[in-house]
């Protein structure tokens, strides 16, 4: 009786109850199982640009005066000076897992549909791109909650958890630096395999991009061969450099977006320092010529007399966001490194090469160097110049630098009279894991 | 709606009834013969004369075949007369007191019509009369304070429609999925609540256990309510009923919650600005950030502009403003709502109808918003066999509403208001507030060469056209056919059809375009480009719903098999519910011509003057779908043996879209069993006291969908394209949840009816308990995983409470008086709790989201131990390790649940009303008494993180209370101001247990004054008098808040209202 009554009013309204019941309740969701939706998830631009800016906040190219360092809310004021008993903002973890997480949604519904025919080029790009993605957000974890890169240590201290499937019920726990590095190294392998070139759009990265990527990871790990292959590798595809002399520096920023020097697009999940509270380091700042076109294009002096950045190759005029990849940084790597592996000549050339678009055009001479560590050190001196407030290079840089006596920083920050350092190779130098994640993993706590 | 229109219709409907009047009087006393005061005569349903102190009466007749006469009185058992022409002139009538019987009660259950008396579910009744008590536009809170076991959230306002049935049964907190269901006639409503006229409503039913939840299935695990509208009779006269009613709310008071004053406000700014707080936006000269007029003024005296002097006059004089004052002047009014409503109905032998018109006007509080409705409705029954009825019925609202007046003004769009802003100035003109820009940018951007960039709060409530405009249309058949003598079968169709139209015309005069015009202009040497039309915005949106509903279902009632009753049902039910969206914005738009103008939204376009990188006109279209379908299978009968035992038994079966194939698949039917034993009608039940007797159990199911949580990863599309690269995209909204079920509700209800000799004292006892299981939890995720909470069936509840009520006839006669007392409890407990990580912090978060702790109510009120202030600097205080601490990141991550102070409940675990219905000759009068207990609060205080920060938030009065020196600790526990601030500190302060309050307080809810006339030539006149939100009577706390109103006071609410029946 129940039965009939039921396939009676059914046939009613449709063919089928099965049929009838399998709409989708809400139009704009769909079940990722498509190319197009995997696409969609990639393209998101808003979560592509979530990177962390713990690393910037710590870094050296700015202060803060007491005033504005009294301003801040607590977690900046403590992560500026270096306490030790704070974690940096729960975004700089949350967020980038986040990525992670979608990335690993797509490779898994990607692999779903391995064989599709004619559609192998598109599945294979997906799947480089959320190799990318992956690959990219732990490396940017990595320089903030895993201690640096060491040879020398290899599977004692710990790294970050390495999340590789989009089941939520895995448990969270830490793999080793050398895991970390592994992992990271292996993803942006295979999306070196799976991407193109270069891609349609500078938010979505291609060949170029990933090149990069494994050019800066290695340079974390001061493997310079490695990371001046990648580099150069990258710089094969793509090499152009923005000529600074075309710039017009009256502009609120000078730089558009998505411009000829970017090779992959990302930004701050926020605009961690205004321009008009952060002030360029006056040491960093007295290293500009004023035939350095720099010096104009990327700093103003405001009413209130801060002289802040304005040069980001985002477009904000509001402070620093770009955190992705250009070409100028690779430039500076593969000189680095050429120079490191003494060949200084091609090394200097390359710096040559960007400081011709970043030098008036007159006052330019060809820079040459005898010795090997006078050309790296104009080199580093030129990548802090270079790349100040670009996120997520600096922090990197004092880290990995810290290895070697001679380039190491001891980093001091005035506040309201007091003297804070960080001496190189400090613990802090590793953020605190935000509590939370602790108190629910379990997970073992960044020393101190 | 003309009201010397409706006049003229009833006078002329009179005139003819009272064409040739025949003088009737007579005399009603009681079997003694006693004359009986108050007695009422009713010709045809409409109340023609009282009886005096001596029980006569006297009124003139029609001419007429036949009369009928009905003479009833309060606690004696009606008497029907009736008269044939020509009429005898003097009629003694005797009544009878009530003694076994009650006046019967029907219950309806959207399914069935039943008698109470055979009903083994826990109904409430609140019939006509009694929702008529109070007077407003909707039906919904017209039910505050009614009805045992149902508790009104105030934290919504006080005309909150948002209630729950026997306590929260689920631990998501929004409305959608605590809600209990809405059932209109026999369907769920889908419609807007708004839309139903209260003039249309016959009777609401709460079903409120298991044996009358159960057959709504996976919906009903909240309760159901079941409103039912009227409806004509077969064989009775015409009747016309009309009301008319006037409502006057008064202003709010805005300086109840206490705030900062304007003074201390000026002085705060100052000691900020010598801090340097402020340089960062006084340096700014990219985009020019909002500047108060204080730190203006602090600015010019410090870069030697003005003298010390000239400052300090200067801000003296603003000290003196209050916004508060002119947003009661200028942006507030006393709102006047009016309600009329008319309706015809009777009916033949074959045939019965009902008309009905309803409107309602409504002037809000905030000046220039209204609310107008019209109700149409009409509904036609037709027996053309004896084996036949039809029915028809059709709805249909207009409603329309203006929304032009926030009532809050901001400085942008994170930046509220200063406290001694105003809103007209010196000459009596709209004064300019600073808006998104510092004014002195303003003043002088584009030297005359852009539009008007200034912002005049009160031009902007003057120039707003926001309307939404909502049209909904209802129609019903169903057809009743009698198969055998006691078998029936019904099909019950419904249409609804709702569509909702927004328009929000921002006119070029208006801050809003002139501003979105100016970012988008670009002065080149002379000439000027435009990216964005001159002319008005115009922001519109669209939503249909449309859903049907069908219903076949078979009927049984046996009543003719000597001792043994039979009445069961079973059918089937489909539903499908379909809504559909639209967004969208015209530029350059013209209302008198009806033009708008193409923009491009494909390029990016530089913003004026740089004040942010180059820009996307904003692109406003979107679209949205939803689709809800369900199957159900439902059946129900009810077995009573000499009306003495009563069993009763139900199942329910649903499938829904919403579920995903696995949750459909796995479904197991929701049931209900039901006894009930009517002891007074045993042979060994000789009580001298109680005429009545019975005890009642039922057990059972009911569900509760929570589809805020799909079972597998789902996507949403944006509706528009990502920024910088122009490609579509998507964010994955949940991780997948393969294991998710819908929550279910078992429920063990233990009921008592007991009623005195003459009915002079009735009580309903009920006692029940509920377990809610595989309820959906938000826990706290390991962020790890990319999500900040995670969602799965993963706890259970267990609540239990009683509901008592009784109903006294204090006295009879000549000044009656009846008091209805009903007293509700309710208390939970989480039983269980799958997840274990999660930070006991959470605990504390927040009053409105739902943190299950084992072993504790669903909204425990946790807080942190105090242990006072600093007596050395006035820092609040914990305990850490047994010392008082200051350390407040420890203090504010506990370890455990014993480190946390629990006080009790956030939501009344003992509540109810005491009503007092006296009558007096013609006047009545009823006074309502609620009562809340037995929970906790948390009082809002100073909060420094917010306050001292360049985007200052206006701070909270106890500002004024806070330490300053040292000793202060022993009059305050209001911590210091410090500076650099520290969110910790403030979060550990604002949860201490220092600022819960208990909750328990008497409420006066309201006051109704009736005068009867009977027998006017327009009828019998009635007037009322109705107040409401009259106060406090008591509570418990001594801060000077109502609790359940801590931010905003129920405004005192008078209406007059008129109705007249004939």
């Amino acid at each position: 009786m129940k039965r009939s009554l039921n396939y009676l009013t059914c046939l009613l309204l449709t063919a089928s109850c099965t049929e009838f019941l399998n709409e989708k309740p809400d139009r704009a969701l769909a079940i990722p199982n498509s190319l197009q939706d995997l696409q969609a998830i990639l393209d998101n631009e808003t979560r592509n640009s979530n990177l962390p800016d713990a690393g910037d906040i710590g870094s050296d190219y700015y202060y803060l005066d007491d005033r504005a360092w009294n301003g801040m809310n607590e977690t900046i004021r403590a992560n500026y000076s270096w306490l030790a008993d704070l974690p940096p903002a729960t975004n700089n973890w949350y967020l980038n897992y986040q990525r992670i997480f979608d990335a690993n949604v797509v490779l898994e519904a990607a692999g779903d549909m391995d064989g599709i025919d004619g559609k192998t080029g598109d599945i294979d790009r997906i799947k480089g791109e959320a190799y990318f993605l992956r690959g990219w957000m732990f490396c940017q974890l990595a320089q903030l909650f895993s201690p640096p890169f060491g040879a020398d240590d290899q599977n004692t201290p710990l790294g970050i958890p390495l999340r590789l499937t989009p089941d939520i019920n895995d448990v969270s726990y830490r793999s080793t630096v050398t895991e970390t590095y592994r992992q990271i190294i292996s993803d942006l392998n295979a999306a070196v395999q799976l991407l193109p070139d270069a891609s349609a759009y500078k938010t979505r990265p291609g060949k170029a991009a990933a090149y990069a990527a494994l050019s800066r990871t290695y340079l974390a790990m001061r493997d310079y061969e490695s990371a001046f292959l990648y580099a150069d590798s990258c710089l094969a595809i793509h090499n152009a450099l923005l000529d600074y002399n075309q710039l017009d520096s009256t502009k609120s920023n000078p730089f558009e977006p998505l411009n000829a020097e970017v090779i992959y697009h990302a930004r701050f999940f926020s605009i961690p320092l205004f321009n008009s509270t952060a002030r360029v380091d006056s040491n960093l700042y007295s290293l500009y010529d004023e035939a350095d076109l720099r010096k104009q294009l990327f700093y103003h002096t405001n009413n209130a007399g801060v002289t802040g950045f304005y040069g980001d190759y985002s477009g904000s005029v509001s402070g620093p966001s770009f955190a992705g990849i250009a070409t100028d940084e690779i430039l500076l790597t593969r000189a680095e490194c050429l120079v490191r592996m003494g060949r200084i000549d091609e090394g200097v050339r390359d710096l040559n090469m960007l400081l011709r678009n970043r030098i008036s055009t007159d006052a330019f001479h060809e820079l040459s160097f005898a010795e090997g560590h006078d050309a790296l050190d104009r080199i580093l001196i030129e990548r802090r110049k270079e790349l100040a407030f670009r996120g997520g290079i600096r922090w990197m840089d004092l880290r990995r630098l810290n290895k070697e006596g001679r380039h190491e920083e001891r980093l001091i920050r005035r506040i309201n009279g007091e003297e804070y350092i960080l001496e190189p190779n400090d613990a802090r130098y590793t953020w605190l894991i935000p509590f939370e994640v602790v108190q629910i993993t379990g997970m073992a706590q960044n020393p101190r | 709606m003309n009201t010397n229109l409706l006049l003229g219709i009833l006078l002329c409907i009179h005139a003819t009834i009272s064409f040739a009047q025949h003088p009737i009087q007579g005399k009603v006393s009681d079997n003694n013969g006693t004359p009986l005061e108050n007695a009422i005569i009713r010709h045809d349903r409409t109340i023609v004369a009282y009886t005096d102190k001596d029980g006569l009466f006297k009124f003139n007749a029609p001419a007429a075949d036949s009369l009928l006469l009905t003479v009833s009185h309060l606690g004696y058992i009606t008497v029907d007369k009736t008269l044939h022409f020509p009429y005898e002139q003097y009629h003694v009538v005797q009544l009878t007191p009530l003694a076994n019987e009650l006046q019967e009660v029907n219950v309806y259950t959207g399914y069935q019509i039943l008698p109470k008396e055979r009903a083994t579910g826990s109904f409430e009744s609140v019939d006509n009369k009694l929702l008529n008590r109070q007077i407003g536009t909707d039906v919904i809170s017209r039910l505050n304070g009614l009805v045992p076991g149902v508790l009104f959230n105030h934290r919504q306002g006080d005309q909150s429609q948002w209630f729950n049935i026997r306590g929260i049964s689920t631990l998501t907190a929004s409305r959608d999925v605590s809600a209990p269901l809405i059932v209109l006639d026999n369907f769920p409503y889908e419609g807007n609540i708004d839309n139903i006229n209260p003039n249309d409503v016959e009777n609401i039913t709460f079903l409120k256990d298991a044996a009358a939840t159960s057959i709504w299935g996976a919906r009903a695990g909240n309760g159901v309510v079941v409103i039912t509208t009227k409806k004509g009779g077969y064989n009775t006269p015409m009747t016309v009923s009309l009301n008319a009613n006037v409502t006057l709310r008064e202003k709010p008071d805005l300086f109840y919650r206490p705030q900062m004053s304007p003074a201390e406000f000026i002085d705060m700014e100052s000691f900020l600005f010598e801090q340097g707080a402020f340089d960062a936006n006084l340096g700014n000269s990219r985009t020019w950030p909002v500047i108060t007029p204080v730190v203006e003024i602090l600015e010019k005296e410090r870069s030697g502009e003005w003298s010390a002097q000239q400052a300090r006059t200067a801000i003296d004089a603003l000290r003196a403003n209050d916004i508060r004052r002119d947003y009661s002047n200028y942006l507030y009014r006393n709102a006047i709502n009016q309600q009329y409503a008319l309706s015809l109905k009777g009916g033949a032998g074959k045939a019965n109808y009902l008309i009905s018109a309803g409107f309602d006007k409504n002037l809000e509080n905030l000046r220039r918003n209204s609310f107008d409705r019209i109700n149409l409705r009409s509904q036609l029954g037709i027996k053309p066999t004896d084996r036949i009825e039809l029915q028809a019925g059709l709805a249909y609202t207009i409603n329309s509403s203006a929304d032009n007046n926030s009532g809050e003004i901001r400085l942008g769009a994170n930046r509220g208001i200063y406290p001694y802003a105003r809103l007209v100035d010196e000459n009596g003109l709209p004064a300019i507030i600073e808006q998104d820009y510092r004014k002195g940018y303003v003043d002088t951007a584009g030297g005359g060469r852009l539009l008007d960039w200034y912002y005049r709060p009160l031009e902007e409530v003057r120039l707003a056209d926001n309307t939404t405009g909502m049209r909904d249309l209802l129609f019903n058949l169903g057809a009743n056919l009698r198969l055998a003598r006691s078998v029936n079968a019904e099909v019950k169709y419904m249409y609804e059809y709702q569509t909702t139209n927004q328009q929000h015309i921002r006119s070029e005069e208006g801050y809003f375009t002139r501003n979105l015009i100016n970012r988008f202009t670009q002065l080149d040497g002379d000439n000027i480009e435009y990216a964005v039309p001159f002319g008005a915005v115009l922001d519109h949106s669209m939503s249909n719903l449309s859903a049907q509903s069908l219903r076949t279902q078979f009927n049984a009632n046996i009543d003719w098999w000597g001792p043994h009753k039979l009445n069961g049902l079973v059918g089937g039910e489909i539903r499908s519910t379909m809504i559909r969206g639209a967004t969208g914005r015209q530029y350059g738009y013209d209302s008198d011509l009806m033009t708008a103008q193409a923009v491009d939204y494909i390029n990016r376009y530089p913003v004026y003057d740089g004040l942010a990188s180059n820009a996307l006109i904003p692109n406003m279209d979107a679209f949205s779908g939803r689709d809800i379908r369900f199957v159900s299978l439902y059946a129900n009968a009810a077995y009573a043996y000499n009306d003495k035992y009563i069993v009763s038994g139900s199942a329910r079966r649903d499938a829904s879209n919403l579920f995903g194939v696995e949750t459909n698949n796995k479904w197991k039917p929701l049931w209900s069993l039901g006894a009930k034993w009517r002891i007074d009608k045993e042979p060994f039940f000789k009580s001298p006291m109680l005429s009545r007797l019975s005890l009642g159990i039922t057990y059972g199911y009911s569900g509760n969908v929570n589809n805020s949580i799909p079972a597998v990863t789902t996507m949403i599309y944006s509706n528009s394209l990502s920024q910088l690269a122009r490609l579509s995209y998507g964010t994955i909204q949940n991780p997948p949840n393969p294991l998710l079920r819908w929550e279910n509700v078992s429920q063990l209800n233990v009921r008592a009816e007991i009623a005195s000799r003459n009915n002079r004292i009735t009580t309903n006892l009920e006692y029940y308990r509920k377990k809610s299981e595989d309820l959906i939890g938000a826990v706290n995720a390991d962020l790890t995983t990319g999500f900040m909470t995670s969602s799965t069936n993963s706890a259970s509840l267990l609540t239990h409470g009683m509901d008592i009520s009784i109903a006294t006839q204090n006295t009879v006669g000549k000044l009656s008086w009846n008091t209805n007392a009903f007293i509700s409890y309710n208390t939970n407990t989480v039983s269980e709790y799958l997840y274990d990580g999660y930070s006991i912090a959470s605990y504390l978060a927040s009053d409105n989201t739902i943190v299950p702790a084992v072993g504790y109510p669903v909204n425990s009120v946790f807080s942190y131990r105090w242990a006072g202030l600093d007596p050395a600097n006035g820092d609040p205080r914990g305990y850490l390790d047994g010392q008082p601490s200051t350390d407040y990141l420890r203090l504010t991550q506990p370890e455990g649940l014993e480190d946390l102070v629990f006080h009790g409940s956030a939501i009344p675990e003992v509540f109810g009303g005491l009503r007092n219905d006296f009558s007096y000759k013609n006047f009545s009068l009823s006074v309502n008494i609620t009562y809340r207990l037995g929970y906790f609060f948390r009082a809002e205080s100073i909060q420094y993180s917010t306050l001292l920060r360049p985007n200052t938030e206006w701070g909270h009065g106890d500002f004024a209370k806070r330490w300053k020196a040292p000793g202060d600790e022993r009059y305050t526990q209001v911590p210091s101001m410090r500076y650099p601030v520290d969110a910790r500190r403030d979060n550990f302060y604002a949860y201490s247990e220092i600022l819960v309050n208990k909750g328990d307080h008497i409420r006066l809810q309201d006051i109704n004054l009736s005068y009867h006339m009977p027998g006017t030539p327009v009828g019998n006149l009635k007037f009322t008098l109705y107040a409401r939100n009259l106060g406090l009577i008591w509570k418990a706390s001594d801060i000077g808040l109502d609790p359940d109103f801590p931010s905003m006071a129920p405004q005192r609410t008078i209406a007059f209202g008129v109705s007249s029946n004939f």
